[in-house]
């Protein structure tokens, strides 16, 4: 079970995907080996609607990537606690439960991770958003530091593998 | 004196219908005037995308055309070619794909019942508020999901448009131990199934018969799936290939999506009507948990839908375990296909119902024309049946939000699949 997940949501079909891409760069950039081996992974989901919620189980931090649309400029990037999620987000759904519904049906059945932050990257024509790389550059450190200070939490790290990091095992 | 007044409702449960509805009413003298359900349905779409394609790549296409049928859209796709090439995949194939289709029976009934229908018979207006008195019944609901979802990724390669399935069988058989896994999960969600067929009998359903006529598949010796021939309750008994000949479509100005008939009447197909025509091919014990119901079915409450999909999640759950009992591993997960000219049926029963697919094909079996009837579009016409002596029972006095929960509330009973675009049904309500 890796403790921090990073789940793209979307689904194939043009303009629907940008979660996915973000994560599938974002894994290409080498994020999971950034940190101990099992401790990140990163995830596609296609319109997991209620299945969310599995997808989620067990972690300590998962990191939602998703579309939304809000009214501002395409690529503007949008950072929050799924503790302030509301209907107005904007987060996009090709089907009509979607990640906020999901998220508000974890709650009320109390099976959320301690922790859900949702990057929504506000979507437009595919023409008008910035290069994924860019996107990438700008969430990198963002992701980074919230990965770290999940991993300072007590019992996220086990001992054998803190050892590892301190032998230099990976670099933080 | 003319009183018009025109109501937009964002509507969050009929969400989860599965597309866009609109639904105009016009009043005159408390009298019903005007009735229309407008749908679209993006699967006419896909009848011109399939021209001029060769035959293996049409399952992998037509399950992008539903989200949460897909493996219907298969069956009833590679059935109907086979039809054309002759081509019998044999018992171990037969039986893997009911299995398969069993996952899809489960995961899409599961979330109806669930986050769809159940909030309406409770008082809530979402799964959410549900969740938060009924949490046992959800999780129940949720797990049972989750294991229909598993059975599709085990042959399909993933749970939303699969890709396992092929003409002439899979492109994978799973491995023994991988199959006893499975049935291990199957067999340990029984009790709940079960139970839910107890639990969905219990609600405070409406009590409201109709009048209405049930078409569905019947098989000689099962209940039905990827085979049979069309019956209805009125007396059909109809090769799947004379389909057209007794089910005509026709368009109407406000709607995209074409309406079917049956002797110029609207009928239901879906899991309601499948009961009703196949009750004696159900297993014992789900016979038996029907039984122990206050409900006598057949039934012509169309509320009872929510009991019927329960049944059949039960059924499905037994079924599947049936199959995979004393699973071997063939020597080939497909039989190959040699390509002919000629016209293919296929027929089978998707979640929501009867599922018709035809193909003409070249000799090197190249789609030339396909034609694909999806249960939405046949149930569509019974719908606004529905919502008509619903409404008009209701009292056509209310006020215009009761008379928009009702309406909803029958709609969303049928489990329409409509389209995966939009949040919203519009209401417009004209009263003279």
């Amino acid at each position: 079970m890796n403790p921090v997940r990073v789940l793209g949501i979307g689904s194939p079909v043009a303009g629907d995907d940008l979660g996915w891409r973000l994560a599938e760069t974002l894994e290409q950039a080498g994020l999971p080996g950034y940190f101990p081996a099992g401790m990140v992974h990163v995830t596609l989901c296609d319109r997991p609607g209620s299945l969310l919620l599995p997808a989620m189980r067990g972690a300590r931090l998962v990191i939602l990537l998703d579309a939304m649309r809000s009214g501002a400029p395409p690529g503007t990037v949008r950072r929050l606690d799924m503790l302030e999620l509301d209907d107005s987000t904007g987060l996009l759904s090709s089907h009509g439960f979607g990640v906020a519904e999901a998220l508000a049906l974890g709650r009320a059945l109390e099976d959320l991770p301690p922790r859900v932050l949702i990057y929504g990257i506000e979507t437009g024509q595919a023409t008008s958003l910035p290069p994924l790389g860019d996107l990438v550059t700008l969430l990198w450190p963002t992701i980074i530091d919230d990965i770290r200070v999940c991993m300072k939490e007590p019992g996220v790290v086990p001992l054998a593998m803190e050892s590892k990091q301190k032998s230099g095992g990976a670099s933080l | 004196m003319t009183q018009s007044r025109k109501i937009s409702l964002c509507v969050p449960v009929l969400a989860r219908v599965e597309g866009e509805g609109a639904l105009d009413l016009e009043v005159h003298d408390g009298h019903l005037k005007t009735l229309r359900l407008r749908i679209f349905e993006p699967p006419r779409l896909f009848e011109k995308f399939l021209e001029g394609r060769e035959y293996q790549e049409i399952p992998d296409m037509v399950a992008r055309i539903c989200g949460i049928c897909p493996v219907a859209y298969q069956m009833s796709a590679v059935h109907a070619i086979e039809g054309v090439f002759g081509l019998a995949p044999g018992p171990w194939v037969r039986a893997m794909r009911r299995v398969f289709y069993c996952g899809e029976w489960i995961q899409s009934h599961s979330l109806h019942i669930h986050l769809l229908a159940a909030p309406d018979f409770l008082g809530y207006s979402n799964v959410s508020e549900m969740a938060r008195a009924y949490p046992d019944v959800v999780r129940r609901g949720l797990a049972l999901q989750a294991l229909g979802n598993e059975i599709i990724r085990f042959f399909g390669g993933r749970s939303v448009h699969p890709v396992g399935a092929r003409v002439g069988g899979f492109h994978r058989a799973p491995s023994q131990a991988e199959v006893a896994a499975l049935r291990e999960q199957v067999w340990a969600a029984l009790p709940g199934a079960e139970a839910l067929v107890a639990w969905t009998a219990s609600l405070n359903l409406p009590d409201d018969p109709q009048d209405f006529v049930s078409v569905a598949l019947r098989h000689p010796d099962e209940y039905p799936m990827n085979e049979g021939r069309i019956v209805s309750s009125d007396g059909l008994d109809i090769s799947i290939a004379d389909y057209e000949t007794h089910f005509p479509e026709h368009q109407e100005p406000h709607s995209t999506a074409l309406y079917t008939t049956l002797n110029r009447r609207p009928y239901l197909v879906g899991p309601l009507a499948r009961l009703n025509l196949n009750l004696d091919r159900l297993h014992t014990p789900v016979r038996e948990a029907l039984g122990r119901t206050n409900i006598a079915f057949p039934s012509r409450n169309m509320f009872h839908s929510i009991v019927a999909r329960a049944a059949e999640i039960h059924y499905a759950l037994l079924e599947a375990s049936r199959l995979l009992e004393d699973y071997t591993e063939p020597e080939a997960s497909f039989v190959p296909a040699v390509p002919r000219s000629g016209i293919g049926y296929g027929c089978t029963e998707a979640p929501r119902g009867l599922l018709w697919h035809r193909y003409d094909l070249d000799t090197a079996g190249q789609v030339l024309h396909a034609r694909i009837v999806p249960p939405t579009s046949q149930n569509q016409a019974r719908i606004e049946a529905d919502l008509r002596h619903s409404l008009e029972t209701l009292g056509l006095d209310r006020d215009d939000e009761t008379l928009c929960q009702q309406a909803e509330m029958v709609i969303r009973n049928y489990d329409p699949c409509i389209s995966c675009a939009t949040h919203f049904l519009t209401v417009r309500v004209e009263r003279r």
